[in-house]
């Protein structure tokens, strides 16, 4: 056995990543990691001091630490589990309204705790945490131990915080790592940063980064911060609640230099989401100016009606007043009260035409309106659903114009975005006229939990724009992990392997390695030069990579195809060997005519 | 020539794989060992292949109880019925780590029992037949997934050959998988030339 295996090598982190993982499978871990933060920021306050920050705590924890004031209450037999849960909710809900400034959550956007009556805080978890990884004794050991041990918290084992926020998981997450170095001093920010898993797994051996993050979700920022706050290479660490366009990093991105951008999961379902809910928008605003039209139908007709009938009444009261004037002589007529009373009835019939003619008359003019607001919606809906809102582009160009003169942005998107119209349009445009399209690599199905391939796409301004750019199609595992594993002898034939069995650290390992080296690998990667992306007979080149690896296999030399098929060949002779004689061991009859031992007669290429 | 049949479970001895719980315990184990824990997704064509799984952090005496060694045989204990040997030094399988028979599998040691000599391979390659697949479906117990316990496994009669004739039988078996997959290697290889050299007549290149 292998030394580096054995205990005492395997770091505390896992040591009680295994010992807690009983515990946290029924509890809300998002306030359980809050609180372990809470706990371990109440314990730095004497620890440190290299961190421009003034943390305040809440005055009811009467100078004890926050798990130990749950511990204090469960223990004693007052608070029953439920009760713990109450009171480290309402521990950590003021604590955050404390620290809100020194979060930076302005504007509108106010963290209210999520309602969780029914959760449980058990004291054995507690006295677990206490035990195995008391903020002070970890702190002594490592100053990285509490920021992993919130991480272990939130995402060890099954019901991983991050598995259900679509966030990148450990391996992807340490690619992404391992493709950005950063300086001490450098600004990294992440667009999506989650419970800050990404942050934290760059910020590993890395020292005085800047760290920033925007998180649409209140709850998450908070903890993403805790988080960063814990980390020591963290030298400052500023999150920001809300849309990452919205409320922009952008905007003093002057003042504070960003060398790094990662958009990850850019809402990997939202984007779907998205084109469904303006589609839908579209089918309601054809309904809205259906409606209007068939209003405006309607009051035109009973308008026309009511004019008719107006008409009719006016006609009869001119008939009315001819016959009056025909027989003025006549003052049995005149002073007739059946005919003033006729000639009354029948003014009033006409204004009351008239007001109904005129009420008629203003309605049509509303469904107008109406109408051609409807109209109007309806065009830009339709505007809308013939162009669906590309977010990926538009937060990779955020990206961009967030980073300093020679910054990187890292995206984690879906493949298609590598061939689907238009976001390939605007991709290949920021590779094409801009240049700065620096690495693409499409991974396998299953990556981070993504129905779909993901592909990682690297942005560096200030690149020339004759520099190749480099393509891996990390989609075949195979081919990957031979360049890993050169030397491999294992026969392996068709058969199928789960996913858990691909997407390991050794083949994320060999892909960082591949985009490291920068070198083509045959069937793996290439490097392609950016006059390749010109349009050819009309049609654009897409950004795949595997197109440009075919041509690899398909100009491999004919003698190459020969000798393998020799060797294939040869190795069929073999085994037909092997298994006749062990058949005639057996006293078994031979099944087969054995395969002619010389080379196949026909070359391949001829 | 009669042959005389024994139940699998006098002719060597049979566990049951890591159980789950003990995956999860922590139970205030310190002294930890990364393993790689095997599942029956790695058993392919009679042989255990590469286990590509996660390492695990286990407490050592539990390493100790349900590490793998060479010659043992692996069978799966629900789900299609598959077996699969242990040809190698398990370390090589799992990159450098032991490789630990889990939840879902049983291990079978061949020992020596009643003096007589076993051959791990002839009890793989036994497994690996209609005649054991048949036993199993007809012992097994569950209705939507089939589920091999220990008795299902160890009643199946092994016939008691000599040594020579079980390595002879072994040797037969191991000689058709490979050239089953030198086979489909040449067919592969056939096919692929095939479709270069169509391409190149096409005109396709990227």
């Amino acid at each position: 056995m292998s030394n580096s295996y054995v205990s005492g090598s395997i770091p505390t982190r896992e040591v009680v990543a295994y010992q807690l993982s009983g515990h946290l499978e029924s509890v809300d871990r998002k306030l359980v990691a809050a609180l372990y933060a809470v706990d371990a920021l109440w314990y730095s306050e004497g620890v440190k001091k290299e961190k421009d920050r003034t943390i305040l705590f809440p005055a009811i924890l009467g100078g004890v630490s926050p798990i130990r004031f749950l511990v204090h209450g469960a223990a004693s037999g007052k608070d029953m589990p439920e009760d713990t849960s109450t009171k480290g909710r309402q521990l950590f809900t003021n604590f955050v309204s404390l620290n809100l400034e020194a979060m930076g959550f302005g504007g509108d956007l106010k963290f209210s705790p999520r309602d969780m009556a029914k959760a449980r805080l058990p004291l054995a978890l507690f006295l677990e945490l206490e035990r195995l990884a008391r903020p002070d004794r970890m702190f002594e050991e490592d100053r990285r131990l509490p920021a992993d041990i919130m991480g272990v918290i939130l995402n060890n084992g099954r019901g991983a915080v991050d598995e259900e926020v679509h966030r990148p998981g450990v391996e992807l997450a340490e690619l992404l790592a391992k493709l950005c170095p950063l300086p001490a001093g450098s600004g990294v920010l992440d667009l999506s940063c989650g419970t800050g898993t990404l942050l934290a797994k760059l910020l590993t051996d890395k020292e005085n980064i800047h760290a920033f993050g925007q998180e649409k979700d209140a709850e998450l920022a908070i903890i993403s911060w805790l988080r960063l706050q814990l980390h020591p290479a963290a030298d400052s660490a500023h999150v920001q609640v809300g849309d990452p366009i919205k409320y922009s990093y952008a905007l003093s991105a002057k003042s504070r230099s960003i060398d790094l951008v990662l958009l990850h999961s850019l809402d990997l379902i939202t984007d779907e989401e998205r084109i469904v809910s303006v589609q839908q928008h579209l089918r309601e605003m054809e309904e809205n100016e259906q409606r209007a039209s068939r209003t405006r139908v309607e009051l035109e007709r009973r308008h026309d009606s009511v004019r008719e009938q107006l008409g009719s009444v006016t006609a009869q009261l001119v008939a009315a007043e001819r016959h009056f004037g025909a027989s003025a002589n006549d003052s049995r007529m005149l002073t007739s009260d059946a005919t003033i009373k006729f000639r009354k009835e029948l003014e009033q019939v006409m204004h009351a035409k008239e007001e109904e003619r005129r009420d008629l008359q203003q309605q049509i003019a509303a469904s107008e309106r109406m109408f051609i607001d409807a109209s109007r919606a309806r065009k830009a809906a339709y505007e809308r659903s013939k162009k669906p809102e590309d977010r990926t582009s538009e937060l990779i160009g955020h990206g961009l114009s967030c980073v300093n003169e020679s910054g990187l942005v890292i995206a984690v998107v879906l493949a298609r975005n590598l061939f689907k119209s238009p976001q390939v349009d605007r991709i290949r445009s920021q590779a094409v006229e801009h240049g700065r399209l620096d690495l693409v690599v499409e991974l396998p199905r299953g990556v981070d939990g993504a129905d779909e391939r993901v592909a990682v796409l690297v942005f560096r301004k200030g690149r020339k724009k004759d520099e190749p750019i480099l393509f891996v199609d990390a989609t075949d595992h195979e081919a990957v992990n031979r360049v890993a594993r050169p030397a491999t002898t294992e026969p392996v034939f068709g058969y199928r392997r789960a996913r858990s069995a691909v997407l390991t650290t050794e083949f994320f390992a060999a892909v960082s390695k591949i985009c490291l080296d920068r070198v083509a690998v045959s069937g793996v990667a290439a490097l392609v030069h950016n006059s390749v992306f010109a349009e050819v007979d009309g049609r654009q080149v897409d950004l795949r990579p595997r197109q440009f690896l075919i041509s690899d296999r398909l100009e491999e030399p004919a003698a190459d195809h020969q000798a393998r098929l020799a060797q294939c060949h040869q190795a069929v002779v073999s085994a037909e060997a092997a298994l006749l004689k062990a058949r005639t061991k057996l006293g078994l009859a031979p099944l087969f005519t054995p395969t002619s031992s010389s080379k196949p007669s026909r070359q391949p290429g001829n | 020539m009669k042959i005389s049949f024994h139940p699998l479970k006098t002719v060597l001895s049979l566990r049951s794989g890591l159980p789950t719980r003990e995956m999860k315990k922590g139970a205030g184990a310190t002294d930890l060992v990364h393993v790689r824990v095997l599942s029956p997704a790695s058993i392919f064509a009679g042989r255990v292949v590469r286990v590509d799984t996660p390492l695990v952090a286990l407490p050592r005496e539990v390493v100790a109880r349900h590490a793998l060694k060479e010659g043992n045989v692996v069978v799966s204990a629900r789900g299609e019925f598959v077996a699969g040997l242990v040809d190698v030094n398990p370390a090589q399988l799992s990159g450098g780590v032991p490789l630990l028979s889990g939840p879902l599998c049983h291990t079978l040691s061949v020992e020596r029992k009643d003096d007589e000599d076993v051959s791990p391979l002839f009890i793989a390659w036994l497994l690996g037949t209609e005649y054991a697949r048949r036993h199993m479906e007809g012992a097994s117990r569950g209705s939507a997934i089939s589920l091999y316990n220990l008795d299902t496994v160890g009643s199946l009669m092994v016939p008691q050959l000599s040594i020579a004739t079980q390595l002879a039988i072994a040797e037969a078996s191991v000689a058709a998988r490979i050239l089953r997959e030198t086979r489909l290697a040449l067919a592969e290889t056939e096919n692929e030339s095939n479709n270069a050299e169509i391409c190149r007549l096409a005109g396709i290149h990227a």
